[in-house]
Parts: C-alpha cells; sequence; structure tokens
C-alpha cells in the first residue's frame, strides 16, 4: 500500500490560520488537553468557539482535532465506523481544505482519527490520537441535571446514584439494558462517559496503546485518556459487564468478531447485517474474506 | 532578580509560530501521556533569555498568553522576553501561576504552587523543573500510573533528593495536585499528578 495522500484534494483556503482555528484558541485548548491528560477521565471547562457547523456534528471534536493537527499529520474521520457518510466527509475535507494536510480511509495510515461514537475494529497503535465527538460528557446529567451538584459527586467520587440507575435496569428487566454510552470508571477514580459509543467498544478503551481525547462543543467540556489507563466498564458481581453479541456474521465481509449494523434492504422487510468498520470490512472484502470464505476474525 | 523590565533585552520568538507551537505542544502532549519517555523537541529551537534553558523557552513560547500567569525563579531576561512574546502576567505569588519554572535542585515546595480544588482539580500549576541531564544522572527514579504499561524507568541529574519525597505527596492528594514537566536542554519528560514515584 502506498503512503496515505490526501483524498480529498489539496490546497490550504487563504485567508484562513492553519486548522482553521485562531492561535489563541488553540493554545486555551492545548492547555485544557494537558490537563485533561493528568487528571483522567475529569471534565475540563473550556471556551468552546463557535465553528462553522452546528452544534451536534462534532464542533467539539473538530476542536480538539484543530489544536492538535500538524502538517505530518494523516487524518481519518469515521462517523458510526463508517468513512464515506456526510459527516465524516465533511470535517475530513475540512481539515483538508484548511489544514492541507493528508487524509485516509485506512486506520492504519491515520495518525489522527477523529470518530463520532466508534472504536476502529483494528487495534490502535502507540502514536495514534483518538479524537471523541461527544454530544453529553456528563455521565450523570439526565440523572443529576444541577452541573454544581455534579460536579460535587464527581470531587466527593460519590457515583452511588449510577449504581442505583444500572441496577433498576436488573430489577426492572433483568439485565443493564443500557447498550451504548455506557458509564466507565477511569483510573479507579472518575466516573466516565464514553461518548455514545456502543458497549461493544468500551472493552477497546482499556489498556489503549493509543491516546483518547474527548472534546464536546456545546457543552464546553475535554476529557482524556492516556495510554495504558485502566478503564473498566460499571457493574455488578453478580450481573457482569457483556458486550453485544450477533447469531450471523457480517453479511458482505463473514466478519463474526466486529460490531454489525442492522440495514433494512427492502419494503418487505428484509434485512441484513454488515460490518458497521467500513475500512474493517472493506480490507477483508479485499483479503479475499466473505460469508462464504470460512472465518477466521 | 533584575527589574521585569523595561531595558531588559528581549530574546527571539519562533521563526514561524504557528508550526513552532503546535509542534512543541504535541511533545509535551507525549511526555505527558506517557510518563518517563524522554521527548526531544529538536534542533533549531530559538536562544533562550536567561535563566531558562531552550527547552523551557520552547514550551512557554507555545503555551502561555494573557491568560496564563507565569511564576519564574529568577526573572532574568526571561520575564520581559515572555511578556514581549507572549502577553503573559508576569507572578511574583506561586499560588497564582499557570506555569511556573524553577531549577530541579532548589524549587520551592510544591505544595506552595495551585493545587487545584476538589471541584476544579485542572486549575493546577504546571511546574517546569530544569535539571541537569535526562536519561543519565545520579537518580534513578521509577514510574508507575497512566500513560506506562507496568513501569518505567527514568534518570535525572541534578534533581533535589527532597523534592522526590514531595512528588510521592504529590501524587497521594490526586486529583488535586500539580504536574511536572523536567527539562534538560532541548529534553523533556513529564511527571504529571497521576504517576507514582519511587528510587531506586
Amino acid at each position: 500500500m502506498s503512503a496515505a495522500t490526501n483524498i480529498d484534494g489539496g490546497g490550504t483556503l487563504a485567508g484562513y490560520n492553519f486548522a482553521y482555528l485562531d492561535e489563541q484558541t488553540k493554545r486555551m485548548i492545548r492547555r485544557a488537553l494537558l490537563k485533561a491528560v493528568a487528571i483522567p477521565g475529569y471534565q475540563v471547562p473550556f471556551a468552546s468557539r463557535d465553528m462553522p457547523l452546528p452544534y451536534g456534528w462534532g464542533t467539539g471534536g473538530i476542536q480538539v482535532t484543530a489544536a492538535c493537527i500538524g502538517q505530518e499529520d494523516v487524518l481519518k474521520v469515521i462517523d458510526q465506523g463508517a468513512d464515506d457518510t456526510t459527516n465524516a466527509v465533511s470535517i475530513r475535507r475540512f481539515f483538508a481544505t484548511t489544514a492541507g494536510v493528508a487524509t485516509t480511509e485506512r486506520t492504519v495510515e491515520a495518525s489522527i482519527i477523529q470518530t463520532r461514537h466508534r472504536i476502529p475494529e483494528k487495534p490502535l497503535t502507540e502514536g495514534q490520537i483518538l479524537v471523541y465527538q461527544v454530544p453529553i460528557p456528563e455521565p450523570l446529567r439526565f440523572l443529576e441535571p444541577r452541573e454544581r451538584e455534579t460536579r460535587k459527586l464527581h470531587a466527593l467520587a460519590d457515583y452511588g446514584v449510577m449504581h442505583v440507575r444500572l441496577y433498576e435496569d436488573i430489577a426492572r428487566l433483568g439485565r443493564i439494558a443500557t447498550s451504548y454510552s455506557y458509564p466507565v470508571l477511569v483510573n479507579d477514580r472518575y466516573v466516565m462517559s464514553p461518548s455514545p459509543i456502543p458497549k461493544f467498544d468500551n472493552p477497546k478503551m482499556h489498556m489503549n496503546p493509543a491516546l483518547q481525547l474527548f472534546g464536546a462543543g456545546r457543552e464546553k467540556r475535554i476529557y482524556a485518556i492516556p495510554p495504558f489507563t485502566k478503564v473498566v466498564s460499571l457493574d455488578f458481581e453478580d450481573h457482569p459487564f457483556e458486550i453485544q453479541k450477533w447469531d450471523e456474521p457480517c453479511a458482505i465481509c463473514g466478519a463474526t468478531g466486529s460490531y454489525l449494523d442492522e440495514v433494512v434492504t427492502d419494503d418487505a422487510g428484509n434485512r441484513m447485517f454488515c460490518c458497521s468498520d467500513t475500512d474493517h470490512c472493506a480490507e477483508r472484502v479485499a483479503a479475499g474474506e466473505g460469508p462464504g470464505a470460512g472465518e477466521s476474525r | 532578580m533584575a527589574a521585569l523590565g523595561t531595558d531588559a533585552a528581549i530574546a527571539e520568538g519562533f521563526a514561524d509560530p504557528v508550526t513552532a507551537s503546535q509542534e512543541h505542544f504535541r511533545h509535551l502532549l507525549d511526555a505527558l501521556s506517557r510518563p518517563g519517555r524522554i521527548v526531544e523537541l529538536g534542533a533549531g529551537l530559538p536562544a533562550a533569555p536567561a535563566p531558562l534553558s531552550r527547552g523551557s523557552y520552547a514550551l512557554l513560547l507555545s503555551l502561555l498568553d494573557y491568560e496564563t500567569p507565569l511564576w519564574l525563579a529568577e526573572a532574568g531576561e526571561a520575564a520581559a522576553s515572555l511578556r514581549f512574546h507572549c502577553g503573559c502576567p508576569v507572578t511574583e505569588c506561586t499560588g497564582d501561576a499557570v506555569f511556573a519554572v524553577a531549577p530541579g535542585g532548589a524549587a520551592p515546595a510544591l505544595e506552595e504552587f495551585a493545587q487545584g480544588t476538589p471541584d476544579y482539580p485542572d486549575r493546577s500549576t504546571t511546574l517546569l523543573l530544569e535539571v541537569e541531564a535526562l536519561g543519565e544522572g545520579g537518580q534513578e527514579l521509577v514510574l508507575r500510573g497512566p500513560g506506562i504499561e507496568e513501569s518505567a524507568v527514568l534518570r535525572v541529574g541534578g534533581l533535589d533528593a527532597g523534592l522526590v519525597g514531595q512528588l510521592r505527596a504529590n501524587h497521594r492528594s490526586f486529583p488535586q495536585g500539580v504536574d511536572i514537566v523536567l527539562v534538560a536542554g532541548s529534553r523533556i519528560a513529564g511527571l504529571p499528578r497521576t504517576t507514582e514515584v519511587e528510587i531506586r
């Protein structure tokens, strides 16, 4: 495979600073990131800026990426695992245009991966940075709406209310029904929202060699998980944490170990299950794997 | 201490501030996310005003602005230069400092710097400690914690022995505490408050 090139065309936009944000804003975000790394799982407030796209489209992730990215970086952007959806393509083009950086769809080639709601299937490596787009950074927000109170709960490491919520699931439904945004305990101290990734991806956060950064633009919070940091999904001894499983393999590449999306294929209600990580799926197909090809992983 | 002043010489800043500050930030991010790793800031750092090393001067030029009071153990030409380039206030109160620089052999007690509060532990000082050597020298520190797979060994020259005990107290006060960057010339190593330090 040749080295990554800019798949979105090149050339930086005249009249804008490198990577869009002005230098003072970048410094402010960089200082927040350094503190976030020093206090894993703690949400650092930052002065989130208006970006040229609406809240909810990844303004937090974009600001974190803009503060980190340099001319040597290779950027990949995924939206629910896919490189080719509107949000992913437009954010990738944004940086191709404002920073002139190389972009890629391949996980192995990327030095910075900005993600909405997935962690790539291929294990990340030491040099990589994973930037999450986060809508609601506060894991306790739906249990306690007052910021002053949730801040106090974090200060006291008082997370009983979260365990009660998980217990109520068990009392009503017999199991913990949370399937995405599943809360984690970072470095034995802070309960953290992993952003709306499926709980399938939670175990990948634990002791990951890559640096994981989280940006919430509307809520104005940045947090981080340094490499090789303990990340535990909350559970109970008699109801241990479990990830999703599927009865059938990916209909395109035959993978059984990846996170599958359910896709309705016609008006008769027929459906298929296929990998949500498009790069992982395409790589397997290119390697000759398929539903009939015999499954390894 | 020279007056924070008017007739002090101003040292040169970055030739290309956008690229240089991004690169140095990434090096510092790398150092703080992987304690024990020695990171080289690279050649071509601007000459530093006294008493700073090139490494400290480059990091401060990259991160300071009007929001970040700076405390210097010895002001020298550095205070005037950084005020000129970054517009940062220079404070004489360690507790107000967002960034601080001190020699590794004669630093104030760590608890004198801003520790953050239980609600806002991020509001603490980042302290650059100027040491004589990294990767060699008299002290051998064994590090454990986030960013380190098992344990890491860091050799440091010119770090006050009493300071190592303070580093342990700093770690115990987590999530509050200061974050430390050891600087030797153009080489840096991070010791965030999450890192548990032992002397071998």
